[in-house]
């Protein structure tokens, strides 16, 4: 027995300061479910976004009337981003001048850190020149079809070119009309679908500056099915919601939602790559919060999407209203948390000789 | 190779993991293994068997993504009723007959999942046995290397299994060579997920030692039995 006591005390000591060390090491991310914030896979930086909903237009001429989701999208989007994506830097914007959003990405692009993730979203009116082909965003001070008074595309293009330069991965959604407009240029299909680790790694080490928009060169609608979101939120929401894997490619976000987008309403929404702004056929990933609910009956697993009622959707502030919580409509989810049971490492009693 | 260096090496195995970042979980289990003992003391002389027995173990891992370790301590005591297995002791060999031997095992182990459901692990194993007649004891450890995997059923059920043998040297307490060993074990099982944090299994765990000691005599026997167990795992 004197064996036994002996390597009992060396073996308790190993594993001990094995449990407390590697414990303290595990602010990373690799493949880690988290907690609470996100890192860059593979790399360690920051998963940051802007958020802007114009839903209220100020419009004497009455060229744009008020949108019913638009700020309802943002919030929403903002929402799932920091409670289910680990994003910690989230601003949002609600009916933002021409002012208030250049200002916001000027800042954005000086917090951006060289291997930060930054997502920026806008959901809104947007216009298209049919003279020059120029497409545009409308801030809620625009005036008539003053163009000057818009954001241009290639101001966009300009702002987040600096963004991109600046960070590792960046990703522009766009939920606004025409806002194919901005990828007319550089367009690209989905890759391949590739769930292995290597792949995560190879897409996330290169550069990447990705777009999605609602739809091409034509109007897109508002408020799907009273839903509170305008139908290419309402599904890009439901994907982010059903994803139960720890990691998901804008490729694959686009894929999906392009599809069900386009399968439910006259809509078809685009996905592509910024020309010119570096991207190296890299991957903006998203990391999705504890992911795995082992242990728990699929059948039993709902999904939350949050949805603000239409009639809080008059919102005219610049800053969330805390009080003003988007109400939670229990959906199905579309497939089981652990469905895959393939894909989940269970936890196995150690092998012994 | 001496017990201090497989100990290093073990204990090598372990550090090196510790770059690594990934989920990690920790888990505490008991096991019961109703085993009987069976074996044959050699060179024609007598056989012997023991239904009246088992052991309880108690184990603590840690796995890391794919890295996993732990420890297992299990021990229990078995009556010979006729014939038991024979102590050979480098003071000569001496027959027993109603003897009630102490059986312990314990294990240091590290694996890996090289493949998705496969593993490969080393374990640095100690195997000791005490008569409770004459208060003589002797220990056979080792490094010992083996394979595991799982297949699972649904969300609630996996099999799983390992194999793997372990080489090493008989030795009395005083640390006096008496020969060499082998042996090998075989696990099949099944897990049931009870919640998110508990399981149980349950399965047959087959052991067999081949002992040859350096005087020339030989034993063989073999541990085999159902199981039944309880992890509790935390996550984090």
């Amino acid at each position: 027995m004197k064996y036994f006591n002996q390597l009992t005390l060396l073996s308790v000591l190993i594993l001990v300061s094995f449990f407390q060390l590697s414990h303290a090491q595990s602010r990373g991310i690799g493949l880690v479910t988290q907690t609470a914030e996100s890192r860059t896979p593979f790399k360690g930086g920051y998963y940051r976004a802007l958020v802007i909903g114009n839903s209220v237009y100020r419009d004497k001429i009455g060229e744009w009337p008020s949108l019913k989701t638009a700020v309802s999208d943002a919030r929403a989007i903002s929402n799932i981003l920091s409670t289910q994506y680990g994003f910690s830097d989230v601003e949002t914007l609600e009916n933002a001048t021409r002012r208030d959003v250049l200002k916001a990405l000027d800042g954005l692009s000086r917090r951006a850190l060289p291997d930060d993730n930054i997502l920026v979203y806008y959901a809104g009116h947007g216009f298209l020149d049919d003279d020059s082909s120029r497409g545009y965003w409308v801030p809620v001070d625009a005036e008539g079809t003053d163009s000057s008074t818009f954001l241009r595309n290639s101001t966009i293009r300009d702002e987040l070119n600096l963004i991109a330069t600046r960070s590792k991965h960046t990703l522009l959604i766009s939920d606004s009309c025409f806002s194919g407009t901005l990828l007319r240029q550089g367009t690209r299909g989905i890759r391949q679908q590739d769930d292995s680790e290597k792949y995560y790694k190879k897409v996330s080490d290169k550069k990447s500056v990705q777009i999605i928009t609602a739809g091409g060169v034509e109007f897109v609608d508002d408020n799907y099915q009273s839903s509170g979101h305008s139908p290419f939120t309402y599904f890009l929401l439901s994907e982010l919601k059903n994803n139960d894997r720890k990691m998901l490619t804008v490729s694959e976000l686009s894929g999906n939602v392009i599809k069900t987008v386009a399968n439910n309403v006259q809509q078809v929404p685009e996905a592509g790559v910024l020309q010119g702004a570096g991207d190296e056929l890299g991957e903006f990933i998203f990391i999705r919060l504890n992911v795995l609910v082992e242990g728990v009956d699929p059948k039993k697993v709902k999904v939350d999407v949050n949805v603000l009622p239409a009639e809080n959707n008059t919102v005219n502030s610049s800053k969330p209203d805390d009080l003003m919580m988007p109400e939670v409509l229990q959906l199905e989810q579309k497939k089981p948390a652990h469905a895959d049971v393939n894909a989940v490492k269970p936890h196995l009693p150690m092998p012994t000789l | 190779m001496s017990i201090n260096k497989k100990i290093y090496i073990g204990g090598l195995i372990v550090l090196l993991s510790f770059s690594v970042q990934a989920q990690q979980n920790l888990s505490l289990g008991v096991v019961l293994n109703g085993s009987g003992w069976s074996g044959d003391n050699g060179q024609g002389s007598s056989s012997f068997s023991s239904d009246k027995g088992g052991q309880f173990g108690m184990s603590i891992s840690y796995s890391m993504n794919k890295f996993y370790t732990g420890l297992s301590i299990q021990g229990g005591e078995y009556q010979f009723d006729k014939t038991g297995p024979e102590q050979f002791s480098s003071t000569g060999n001496l027959p027993t007959q109603s003897v009630k031997v102490k059986h312990s095992d314990f294990d240091l182990l590290a694996g890996y999942y090289f493949w998705p459901k496969v593993s490969l692990f080393v374990d640095l194993k100690a195997v000791g046995s005490r008569w409770l007649n004459n208060d003589y004891e002797q220990n056979f450890s080792g490094l010992g290397f083996g394979v595991s995997g799982y297949h699972p059923l649904n969300e609630k059920w996996t099999l799983y299994g390992s194999w793997g043998f372990v080489g090493g040297k008989i030795r009395e307490t005083d640390k006096t060579e008496l020969g060499d060993g082998v042996s090998n074990a075989l696990i099949v099982g099944a897990n049931y997920t009870l919640s998110k944090n508990d399981r149980i299994s349950m399965g047959l765990k087959v052991r067999n030692y081949t002992f040859d000691y350096d005087d020339g005599s030989e034993q063989e026997y073999s541990l085999n039995g159902l199981f039944a167990g309880y992890n509790h795992v935390f996550s984090f």
